[in-house]
């Protein structure tokens, strides 16, 4: 069309991809219409809309796909089942005694709820809910009490079950189960960096938080069966994706029914078989609104993909890239910092959605595999989490905090500048980690390459 | 235009609100029957060596319903993802003409969508396509998409024609269009979604505590 070559209608449609994003047209919308427009330009009406119409149903409906609905039940599930509180009890009474104990324990139980959320907002706001007023009572520095559960928050993005990682793996063609396998020692590496930074910290100086100690063996082991469901969702997906015993939709299922059959019991206990009733109709609405989301998205941005791959603009980049006279590991940091630049302004899944078409063809030219690098644009797009201006788990903190009352009715509200500045630690953290895990990539990719 | 016709959008948005709310539903019951299908499946297989046949077909020709289905209720209360950036900064005319011109587009797409799915499924309707395993005939999971991207566009119509509607009297009320979230209302939502993840039964504060 006008005369122009393939390549420049590419990137005419990458500049009004991106400007029609900016000016706040939703992605799906935004993806769709260049994409269509592309092949418009590319090819006739015909072909366009012929492709156009095919994708919504040929790129939503496959198998792997299948798993995220259920992931993303497992979360909501779990949240109303109430696990939350038993795991914080049971982290707290075996982690206690450390300095900062209650910190400490709020990490690894946040850690462990990862295992059955992948929603970092979400976990952020439970766990504001159980450990601010418990770490207030006990002098906790407020600082340190935000920042450690705002950070908290944003381990369910790495540890399975974990809905971006799986819209990574559709994106990128990669096998979802071993992307799901790869976030778990990252995830268990970022926990054990927060809580050493924590005991650091609370060393140097104790009145940061202290330690909580007097709890026997007996009273330690009393805790642990009300953390069983957690580690049944635990050996149920890690054994699935590791034996390959089954797909991770089966996974998913099994962890779903999992949690669904403790908080029937729970529910039974209580007589609140209604309200389960109600809270189950509520957990399935929310879990179909975030499904229909993250489909639409997919097949808008696969009518984009196609454009692209029509255009041939991907492997040009890539090959551009690679010419470009600079070592790759410069290359792939200024990646990094444009995707912390652009977290800050935008969802994690419309984000890697969006760039992981042009960005990931030029990162496996380089190189670098393809699983490990989903594991760090994860790992980029959950420290935008936490980092203004938006830090999304940072306002979810301070808006709880200010419901929370002490015994005495006086209020545990912590201002938000004060969760900005008590995060500046473990953002130092998970910078620290992202630099940890570029130098030793055998920690991402040491557990999928096991696997059967 | 007369504030009649903010009524009229009113009883509108309404109406297909209803129908929105009860797909959406619907997309939640498959997803549950989903995990029974799921849990069905591996207990067939390891207890009884007996997979369900066709495990996979039933699964994909299911998923057009949690896929697609509720694709306009996501529309109606703003759930679809964009970036605020710009946006959240208009204030008055300004941002509903912006609103105006999103949804337009949007229109503009989905109206192409529409008959071009339908193509789709009438073409696996004449030539009888089925899946692999237990061909199970496609066309139904495929006249899914054309229905719901109707529903869509009935929104997305509705949506326009609120714009349009505060495009000329900016200080009305706003009806039948999400409005924009600021992010302490982002999280508010969060919030309120995990508001009974805590029951106040906890074993809080463990007995034999010391601090020390």
């Amino acid at each position: 069309m006008f005369g122009l070559d393939n390549v420049t209608i590419g990137i005419a449609g990458v500049c009004l991809l991106i400007a029609l994003v900016v000016i706040g047209v939703r992605v799906y919308v935004a993806a769709a219409l260049t994409g269509f427009l592309g092949l418009l330009a590319l090819r006739d009406w015909d072909v366009a809309a012929g492709i156009a119409g095919m994708i919504p149903h040929s790129k939503a409906v496959t198998y792997p796909l299948s798993v995220l609905p259920l992931f993303i039940l497992i979360g909501f599930l779990a949240f109303h089942a109430g696990l939350t509180a038993r795991l914080f009890e049971a982290a707290r009474r075996w982690f206690g005694w450390v300095p900062g104990g209650l910190a400490v324990a709020t990490v690894f139980a946040a850690a462990g709820f990862a295992a059955v959320s992948g929603a970092s907002t979400a976990t952020a706001a439970v766990f504001s809910r159980i450990a601010i007023p418990d770490m207030m009572r006990n002098a906790y520095d407020r600082r340190l009490t935000a920042g450690v559960i705002a950070a908290g928050g944003t381990l369910a993005s790495l540890i399975p079950p974990s809905a971006i990682l799986v819209v990574y793996a559709i994106i990128v063609e990669e096998s979802v189960g071993r992307l799901l396998l790869a976030g778990f020692l990252p995830g268990i590496v970022s926990a054990l960096i927060y809580a050493g930074l924590i005991i650091g910290m609370c060393r140097i100086r104790p009145e940061l938080g202290r330690s909580i100690t007097g709890f026997t063996w007996r009273q330690r082991l009393q805790s642990v069966p009300g953390t069983l469901p957690i580690f049944m969702v635990i050996g149920v997906i890690f054994g699935a994706l590791y034996t390959g015993a089954a797909t991770p939709t089966e996974a998913g299922a099994l962890g779903a029914m999992v949690v669904f059959c403790f908080y029937a019991i729970r529910a039974y206990r209580e007589r609140a078989i209604r309200e389960m009733g109600g809270r189950i109709r509520m957990a399935l609405m929310e879990t179909a609104k975030l499904t229909v989301m993250i489909f639409t998205l997919i097949w808008g941005v696969f009518l984009f993909v196609r454009f692209l791959g029509f255009a041939g603009l991907p492997s040009i980049f890539a090959d551009w890239v690679v010419t470009l006279n600079m070592p790759p590991v410069l290359i792939m940091i200024c990646i990094l910092l444009a995707y912390a630049v652009l977290g800050m302004f935008m969802d994690a899944i419309g984000m890697l959605v969006l760039t992981l078409p042009v960005v990931f063809p030029a990162v496996v030219a380089l190189g670098y595999d393809p699983i490990w690098f989903g594991i760090i644009v994860v790992k980029m797009a959950e420290i935008c989490l936490i980092t203004p201006p938006i830090g999304l788990n940072c306002f979810v903190v301070a808006g709880v905090s200010r419901e929370l009352r002490d015994a005495e009715g006086r209020s545990l509200a912590i201002p938000l500048q004060d969760v900005f500045r008590g995060i500046g630690p473990f953002f130092i953290a998970d910078l620290l980690t992202v630099g940890v895990l570029l130098a030793f990539p055998e920690i991402v990719l040491w557990l999928p390459r096991t696997m059967g | 235009m007369s504030d009649g016709f903010g009524r009229g959008l009113t009883k509108a948005d309404r109406w297909l609100g209803w129908v929105e709310t009860r797909l959406n539903l619907v997309a939640g019951l498959l997803i549950f029957a989903l995990m029974l299908l799921g849990v069905a499946q591996i207990a067939l297989r390891t207890v009884f060596r007996a997979p369900i046949f066709g495990y996979i077909d039933i699964v994909e020709v299911s998923m057009v319903g949690f896929a697609v289905l509720a694709v306009s209720f996501v529309q109606r209360v703003g759930g679809h993802v964009r970036m605020e950036l710009l946006v959240g900064r208009l204030k008055g005319r300004t941002l509903w003409v912006a609103e105006a011109v999103g949804a337009a587009l949007a229109l503009f797409i989905v109206a192409v969508l529409i008959p071009y799915s339908y193509h789709h499924f009438e073409r696996a309707f004449e030539f009888g396509d089925s899946t692999i395993d237990i061909e199970i005939v496609t066309w139904p999971a495929k006249l899914v998409v054309p229905v719901a991207l109707t529903i869509l566009w009935g929104r997305l119509a509705l949506q326009l024609a609120g714009y349009v509607r505060l495009v000329i009297h900016p200080d009305r009320e706003p009806v039948a269009v999400p409005l924009l979230k600021e992010v302490e209302e982002t999280a508010a939502e969060n919030i309120r979604q995990t508001e009974d993840a805590v029951p106040d039964d906890r074993p809080h504060a463990g007995s034999g505590e010391n601090a020390s």
